[in-house]
Parts: C-alpha cells; structure tokens; sequence
C-alpha cells in the first residue's frame, strides 16, 4: 500500500509548528508557563492516541482483508482471525492508557 | 459444566438381516456419532436410496426457489407423509416446483424482450426496416454509437441521432470503400450495435414486444399468486417432507460407513457414557436379541459434545468460533457466559441503550437485523446474548446512574454540567466495597482504570489456571507447573511489584519490601518459564504486560460511548436553545441520529472488545480448540412428529 508522501510531511510540519508555535509566547509568568504546560500536555494526550490509532490502522487495514479472507473459506478461522486482527490494537491501547494518564494523572498534580 | 460430556465408544456386530430395523433404530435414537468401519468391506446403500434422493432433491428445489421461511410450532405427524410419500412429492412438485420453474421461464422471457426494446430503441428514429440494415452484396453497413459525426469523404448514406454524450449512427458506404470509413470511425470512438433480427420497423417490433410483455406480466401475476397461495399451503408439508427424506436418506445410506460382510455387519460409533445403557438395549431390541455390542475408549480421541446448563448453552456459539474444546480440555463456555455480559454491561453501561436494546430484541426488529447479516442459523445464540447482555447493562447504568449520557436521577452530586433527565427523582446513594454509588465514569477515570486492569488480572489467572488444569490433564503436574504455573508467577510477581509503585503516584509511601518480593517471584517465574520454554520464553514478558494493559479498553470503550452522547446531547442542546422550532427540529434530528449511532456502535463495540478480551487475552493462556464435533447420526426432529 501506498501512503501519500506529501501528507504525511504536512501533517508532522503542522504538529511541529503547532508545538512550536505555542512555546515563544511563554516564559513571561508563572501563570503562562502552567497554562502553556496544561496545553502542550493535552496536544501530548491527542497525539499518544491520535498516532497509536494511525499505527493501528494502517497495520489492521491491511491483516482484515487477509483475515476475511481466510474466513470466507473456512469459517472455523474467524476466532482466529479476530485474534491476528487484535494484535496490532495493543498500540492505540497503550497510547489510550498513556494519553489518559497525561489528563487525569499528570493534569491534576500541576 | 468445565468439562464436556464424557464419551463412550462402541462396536456393534449383527446379522445382516437386522441391519434396516438397526439402522432405523440409531436414526430414531440421534444419539451414536457413527465412524467410518474401516476392517471390512464398505456396505451398498439399501435399495430405495436412489428414489428417496430424487425425492429429496425435489423437494429441497422447492425450498430455495420459493425461499420460505420456516413453520413454527406445526408439526406434520410423520406416518402422514410416510404413507402418502409419492403423491404429496408429486404434488409439491406440480403445485411449487413446475409453478416456479415457470415463473422463472417467463422472468428470463420478459428480460430478454425488454432488452430487445432496448436496442431497437436505438434504430426507432432512423426511417428504415430492420431489413434494410442487411443483405447487401455491394454495401458496407456500419451501425454502432460514436464520440463525435466521422468525416466521411466517399460517396455514402448516413443517419444519425443524438445518443448520451455523442451519436448514434447507421452509415451505408460501398463495399471497397469499407476499411477507410471503419478508420474514421474507430478514430471517432465506434461502437459497433448489433441490428436485431426480425423484420417490420422498429416501432412495430417494439410495440409488438410491449404487448408480450403485457401478456407475460399477466400471467406472471396469475402464476405468482397461485405460488404463494401454494407455498403458504404447502410449507408446513414442504418442510416436514424435507426433514422426514432426509432422515430416510441417511438411513437408506447408513450402510456405507459401515462394515459388511456375507451374513454379518458391523458399525463402530461415539455416545455420551450417561446414554450407552440406554442406546444398547434399543439396539438389541430392534436386532432381536442378535446382536455383540461392546464399549470401550476408541483409538482416537471421541468427537466433543458440551455439558453445559441451558443458560449457558447459547455462549456456546462463542467457543465454537475458536473450535470446539478438546475432550481433554477445560470447556471455557461458562467463563465466556459470566464474562462476556458482565464486560458488555461495563463497557455500555447505559439504562436508554439497554433498553432500546431490549426493544429491539422483543419488537422482532433485531431478527431482521440478524437475517439482513446472515447470522440466521446462529440468531437464537445470538439474541439470547444479547438479552442477557442488556440486562447487565441496565445494571451497570443504574449503577453509573447514565440515561442516554445524561444522568437519570438527581443526586447530591449534581455538578450543574449534565442534564438530570428525572429530577424529582432521587438516586438511592449507597456504599459499597468503599465506592461510591452512583459511580460516575466520566470523573472517576483513573479509579476506572485501576478497576479494569485488576479485572484483567484475575481473567487472566483464570486463564492460565485453566492452562495449568490442562497441562495437568495431559502431561502431569510438572509439565503445567513449568508451562504455565511459571507465568502465573511471573504474572503476580510483576502485580506485587509494581502495586506500591502505582500507588506511589497518588502520594502513598512506596512499600519497597512487596517491591522486592515481587520481583523476586517474577524473577523466578521467569527462570522456570525459560528452563521450559527456552531463552525465547523471555520474549513473552513484554505481551504479558500488554495483555494487563488491554483491559483499559473496558474503560476507553465506555468513556468513548458516554463521550458520544453527551457531545451529541451538547449540540441538541445547545440548537435547541438558540434556535426555536427549528432548532428543535434539528435538535431532534442531532438526538435521533447521534443516538441511533450511538447504539449500533454500543452493540458492536462492546461484544467485538469483549470477545476478544476472552479470546487473546485469555484463551490464548490455555486454549487449543482442536476437538471434532459431536454430530450424531440421524435427523433431529422439528418440522414432523
């Protein structure tokens, strides 16, 4: 499969840029400097999960169609398959777990 | 319950002469699960079986054509269709089969004239017969649709008319001049049309097929009409006769799988241990007495029938996915039955979503959602799964006091953010195990997590306890202490570890002993698991962690279904505010679809997640799935008694 270059370049320049861009208008007062830290530690959640799930994706979009597959020509292989399927969830789960913890865990002790 | 049906096996010799009665006897019995008797000559099939089978495929062709739905509840006594055999399958085969056959012929007819017009639609502009499109000796004719009008530089005859997004032509030239012309039509885009034969122009052919397709529709309304007045007649026979031929065909045929011999036969086959008592008397009474059974434990390992009580027999449906349990193995169904409802219900965890659940199981619009999937064979497992499933839902969402994402009754909470949909209503607020209730989601995340992975930890124990079980069962207690009471080591070892670590993060004092001592039992956890399994064993360190992780998603996929509702009540909300009847309206529309969305995901969701917590997460611990099915001999009866 083949994956749009040029997408992928823009989207990391506007996640840079979006950190970036939220850096120089800090380090005034103490106040910013938290309000700032809350910021990037929400962009930080979206992005454990938001990558995880795209890992995700793109690995599962390419075992279902093996998987159904396989499960159109022997049925007994759909529990099988849907084990194959599970596998590659272990990254959006560990950035759910990740990205969960930067908001109730990490947020609330600042 | 754990275990499946213990197995007999048993070998039966008997004088051929009592084979039919015999072989009757095992169809009516449905209990023996016959293997193929290989130490003697294969047996010929009885006489009738060639009848029969035609009869069967006559009356199955009536099945699938008409596509009937199954009787209900009748029941056609069996001596009924036994004795008016011939004359009943004769008359389904003249009343449906012929009837269908038909309406079938005239469908493909009315298909066929309808295209015809459909081409002549094409020439029906153009002054000419369809004669004249044919039999030149000098001419070339070319007909056919193209981009744009060719240019054309020899002498030449051309009509055309306007056709999609170019032309439809009909072009006479000479025939010497034929291969210049069919050039500058190819280079034009040229499309050849085949002229229909016949003769007459093409409107009087299209109207002359207009009127047999009138005639072909009035008799197809006649015969379809007659076909479902018949097939409304004739269901409850048509299914019965199926049932009773195609037991009368698994006995005329019997013989094949077994052994015969001059005067004698012989047959080996599998039962549950509780019925062989049972099953050899009515095999000695149907061979008068002249029969040698013997049981034993077989060669190979018996086919595999479960034994669990009727509540739990549609999860059965769910192990079957991963295989049938192995005779040896624990049968996982009753942990499937208690786990598989409990996490739906966590995971939804909502009264409105329970409930519409619930309506659409007794509405009947979930069976037809069931039979759009093609789950028909599988739907009664399917819908009783469901209800259970809904019901813990509707616990759990009394206990998280949700309604649509809204919360159902007022509490002293109340945070002013979420609706109350009953506000007069007051929640019974309680304690319990140090929680308390009502438990709401949204702001007890991290307790939430804390709750799922410790879930996740004694499902998998479970697991690995069932593995240890297994183990045992087949190779003895010190294959399954180093197989897999070496991982339940390592398993707890690691929570030990890293417990007073997490509370450390909530401002505990760290225990630093219990670290210690945990690391120390995982350590030697891990040095069985390698003495058995060998240096790769350690690689398996890293999933076990992430299979504890994995069951967040109990908490991520209920998050995820509160989150929805409540972005989709935000926005009703918010329309209907602002926006007076029409934002009702649209609020409305917001509500009805987000929640419809809502639903279809909140049952996918949490039975997919579900699922698979007890497939990978589980099962993998201690599951092979590899046992035969139990499939006894004969027909099971529901259509005739």
């Amino acid at each position: 499969m083949r994956y749009s270059k040029r997408g992928l370049v823009l989207l990391g320049a506007l996640t840079v840029l979006l950190l970036i861009g939220s850096i120089p208008a800090a380090a005034q007062s103490g106040e910013e400097d938290k309000a700032i830290g809350i910021g990037l530690l929400a962009v930080g959640a979206g992005l454990a999960v938001g990558l995880g799930a795209v890992g995700t994706g793109i690995a599962q979009s390419q075992i279902g169609p093996a998987v159904l597959a396989a499960t159109a020509e022997d049925p007994k292989m759909f529990g099988k398959g849907l084990m194959v399927i599970a596998i590659p969830e272990t990254a959006v789960i560990f950035g759910m777990v990740i990205s969960l913890m930067l908001m109730f865990l990490t947020l609330s002790q600042i | 319950m754990l275990r499946t049906k213990p197995m007999v096996h048993m070998t039966v010799v008997a004088p051929k002469k009592v084979m039919k009665p015999v072989v009757e006897e095992l169809e009516r019995l449905h209990l023996v699960h016959l293997e193929d008797f290989k130490d003697l000559p294969m047996g010929e099939p009885f006489e009738e079986a060639g009848t029969l089978s035609d009869h069967l495929v006559k009356v199955r062709t009536s099945m699938k054509g008409l596509k009937l739905t199954p009787p209900e509840g009748t029941k056609v006594p069996e001596d009924e269709i036994e004795k008016d055999l011939d004359s009943i399958v004769k008359e389904i085969e003249v009343r449906v089969v012929k009837v269908h056959e038909e309406v079938t012929r005239l469908e493909a007819q009315r298909r066929e004239y309808l295209k015809k017009i459909d081409e002549l639609r094409c020439l029906e502009h153009f002054p000419l017969s369809l004669e004249d499109y044919r039999g030149y000796r000098t001419l070339s004719v070319f007909v056919g649709s193209v981009e744009h009008i060719p240019r054309i530089d020899v002498r030449h005859e051309m009509f055309y008319e306007k056709y999609g997004r170019g032309y439809f032509l009909a072009l006479f030239v000479e025939k010497e001049n034929s291969d210049e012309v069919a050039e500058a039509l190819v280079k034009a885009g040229f499309r050849e049309f085949k002229v229909p034969e016949g003769s007459g122009t093409p409107s009087e052919m299209i109207r002359s097929y207009s009127g047999q397709i009138e005639e072909i529709d009035k008799r197809l309304k006649d015969l379809q009409a007659e076909l479902e007045k018949n097939s409304r007649r004739y269901r409850d026979v048509i299914f019965a006769a199926e049932e009773y031929l195609t037991a009368r065909v698994e006995v005329a045929e019997a013989p094949l799988r077994f052994g015969v011999s001059r005067h004698a036969f012989a047959f080996r086959g599998w039962m549950p241990k509780e019925r062989a008592d049972y099953v050899k008397e009515r095999i000695m009474k149907a061979a008068r007495g002249m029969a040698y059974i013997e049981f034993g434990d077989g060669d190979e390992p018996p086919p595999v029938a479960y034994d669990n009580p009727k509540v739990f027999r549609a999860f059965q449906l769910f192990t079957d996915l991963m295989g049938r349990p192995d005779p040896r193995e624990v049968d996982p169904t009753m942990v499937l039955a208690l786990g598989l409802p409990v996490f739906f219900g966590f995971m939804l965890g909502d009264i409105g979503y329970g409930l519409v659940i619930l309506a659409m199981l007794y509405s009947g619009l979930m069976d037809r959602i069931l039979d759009y999937l093609g789950f028909t064979g599988s739907k009664p497992s399917i819908k009783k799964v469901l209800k259970i499933s809904s019901y813990t839902t509707l616990i759990f969402g009394f206990l998280f006091n949700e309604f649509f994402g809204f919360e159902l009754f007022a509490t002293s909470h109340a945070s002013g953010e979420i609706v109350v949909v009953l506000p007069g209503v007051h929640y019974p607020e309680f304690e319990l195990f140090g929680t308390h209730f009502p438990y709401l989601r949204l702001e007890n995340v991290m307790p939430s997590i804390a709750l799922s992975l410790w879930i996740g930890i004694f499902h998998m124990t479970l697991g690995y306890v069932f593995g240890f079980v297994n183990v045992q069962r087949t190779h003895g207690v010190k294959h399954a202490v180093l197989e897999k009471g070496s991982w339940l080591m390592v398993l707890w070892g690691g929570v030990i570890m890293l417990y007073p670590v997490t509370r450390s993060w909530f401002g505990h004092e760290m225990n630093m002993a219990m670290v210690w001592t945990g690391l120390a039992i995982l350590i030697a956890g891990m040095l069985i698991a390698v003495k058995a399994e060998g240096a790769a064993g350690i690689l398996h360190l890293p999933s076990l962690f992430s299979n504890v992780v994995s069951y967040a998603r109990l908490v991520s996929v209920g998050l995820a279904s509160v989150g929805l509702a409540f972005a989709f009540n935000a926005m009703a909300l918010d329309m209907a505010e602002g926006g007076g009847a029409l934002g009702y309206l649209i609020a409305g529309l917001v509500l009805a679809a987000g929640h419809t969305l809502n639903t279809v995901l909140g049952i996918m969701e949490p039975t997919i997640q579900g699922l698979r917590l007890h497939y990978v997460e589980q099962f993998m611990k201690f599951y092979d799935g590899m046992g035969r099915y139990y499939i006894p001999f004969g027909v099971e009866r529901r259509y005739t008694a």
